[in-house]
C-alpha cells in the first residue's frame, strides 16, 4: 500500500470524528503491526496469537460503545472467534481462514469509530453480520472446531 | 457563483476543505465494481485494501478530491480554496451512482474557513475576547492568564443540527479556524433522492454559515 492510500485511510491524525471530517485513525495504528503476521494465511501459532491479539484489543474498544444489540452481536461473535482459535488444529485451515475473514469485516464495523461512536451506529442494521456469525458457525461446529453457539456447554467455554 | 452575501461580508475568509460524510448499514466492499468507479468517477487513483482498515481509498490530485468508502462510512473530501459556492457535489453523486444502494442512516456537510485576525493579535486570544467573559475573573480563580480558547456549540435540534468549532490553528497563530458541520439523522435509501438531497443542502447551508461567520465576527 501505498503512503498516499495509508493517509487516505486514516494515518493521519486530524481530531474530527464521526460525520465531521477523517475519523480513522487509532485502528490504523492498532492493528497496523499484528497485521503482518496474519496476511500469510497460515494457521501458524504466530499466526494464530497475533489474530487473538487483535480481537482481544477489538473487544476492549467495544466496551467504550454504546450499549445495543451490535455492540452485543459483535463482543459476542468475536468472543467466540477467540475460543474457536483457541482450539484449531493444525488442519483446520477452512475455519481459520473463516474466522480471520469474519473478524477483518467486524474490526471494519469498529475501526472508523474508536474515540467517538455516533449516536446512529447503534441503529445501523448489522443484519449482514449477524449472517457471516451464522455461517461462521456452521463452518466451525461442521468442522468440529467449536459448537455453535446455541449448543456451547460449560465445558467448551472453560476447557482451552 | 458566489453570492453577494458572501462577497461583501467574507471578503478576507479563506475557504478551506468541504466533505461529505455518509453513515449507511453495513456494505460488503466485495460488491463495489472498482471498474465502474474507475471508469465514471474522475479519481486517478482507486486502491482497495483489505488490509488495516478495509476500505476503498479514492484521490485525484489533479482535481483536489479523495474519497473513502468503508463498510459502514463514505467520506469524500474537496481540498480546495475557492469560495463555496463554486464547488460541485457532482463527483460525489458519481460516486453514489457507481457504488450499490446504500442504506444511509445520517449523513454530513462540513466547510472549514479560516481568517486572520485584525493587528495580528493572537487567535486564540481573539476567540477567549469573543466567547470567554468574564476572563479576569476566571483568571484569577485559575491564577494564571488565559491566553488561548476554543468555542464549540450546537445548535437546531438534535436529530438536525449544526455544529460549529471556533479554534485558532495553532497556539501562537493569528489565524482563527472555524469547522461548520451540519448533521442529519435521515433515513435515506433513494440514490437519486439523497444525491439531491445533499446537492440541495450543501447550497442551502451556505447563508446560515455566512450568517454565522457574520454573528461571531461581530461580537
Amino acid at each position: 500500500m501505498s503512503a498516499n492510500t495509508a493517509e487516505l485511510l486514516g494515518a493521519e491524525e486530524l481530531g474530527f470524528d464521526d460525520c465531521t471530517t477523517p475519523s480513522i485513525r487509532i485502528g490504523f495504528r492498532l492493528h497496523y503491526s499484528t497485521r503482518q503476521a496474519v496476511d500469510t494465511a497460515s494457521t501458524t501459532h504466530l499466526a494464530v496469537g497475533a489474530l487473538q491479539a487483535r480481537i482481544q484489543a477489538a473487544l476492549h474498544y467495544i466496551e467504550d460503545f454504546p450499549v445495543s444489540y451490535n455492540r452485543t452481536l459483535l463482543a459476542g461473535s468475536l468472543d467466540y472467534c477467540i475460543r474457536a482459535l483457541r482450539r484449531l488444529g493444525n488442519g483446520d485451515h477452512g475455519p481459520y481462514k473463516a474466522i480471520r475473514e469474519y473478524t477483518e469485516f467486524a474490526l471494519g464495523l469498529i475501526g472508523p469509530y474508536i474515540g467517538r461512536v455516533p449516536d446512529q451506529w447503534a441503529r445501523l442494521d448489522f443484519t449482514l453480520l449477524s449472517d457471516r456469525f451464522e455461517n461462521l458457525q456452521v463452518l466451525c461446529s461442521g468442522g468440529g472446531v467449536m459448537p455453535r453457539l446455541e449448543d456451547v456447554t460449560l465445558k467448551d467455554i472453560i476447557d482451552r | 457563483m458566489t453570492t453577494a452575501t458572501e462577497r461583501s461580508s467574507l471578503a478576507d475568509i479563506h475557504y478551506r476543505d468541504t466533505s461529505c460524510v455518509l453513515l449507511y448499514d453495513p456494505k460488503d466492499l466485495a460488491e463495489v465494481d472498482l471498474n465502474l468507479l474507475r471508469r465514471d468517477t474522475p479519481f486517478e487513483e482507486i486502491q482497495y485494501s483489505k488490509s488495516e482498515v478495509p476500505g476503498i481509498a479514492m484521490q485525484s490530485e489533479e482535481r483536489f478530491i479523495r474519497a473513502v468508502i468503508q463498510y459502514t462510512r463514505l467520506e469524500f473530501v474537496q481540498m480546495l480554496d475557492s469560495p463555496f459556492a463554486e464547488r460541485s457535489m457532482d463527483v460525489l453523486g458519481q460516486i453514489m451512482r457507481a457504488l450499490p444502494e446504500l442504506s444511509v442512516k445520517s449523513f454530513g456537510l462540513n466547510y472549514t474557513v479560516a481568517w486572520t485576525t485584525a493587528d495580528s493579535e493572537p487567535a486564540g486570544q481573539y476567540v477567549c475576547g469573543q466567547f470567554l467573559s468574564p476572563q479576569a475573573r476566571l483568571e484569577e480563580q485559575l491564577g494564571n492568564r488565559v491566553f488561548a480558547g476554543s468555542v464549540r456549540m450546537f445548535f437546531g435540534e438534535p436529530g438536525q443540527y449544526r455544529d460549529l468549532r471556533l479554534t485558532p490553528e495553532t497556539l501562537k497563530s493569528d489565524n482563527v479556524v472555524l469547522q461548520y458541520h451540519y448533521h442529519n439523522e435521515e433515513s435515506v435509501r433513494d440514490r437519486d433522492r439523497l444525491i439531491r438531497l445533499l446537492a440541495e443542502q450543501y447550497a442551502s447551508e451556505l447563508p446560515r454559515l455566512t450568517r454565522a461567520l457574520e454573528t461571531i465576527r461581530r461580537r
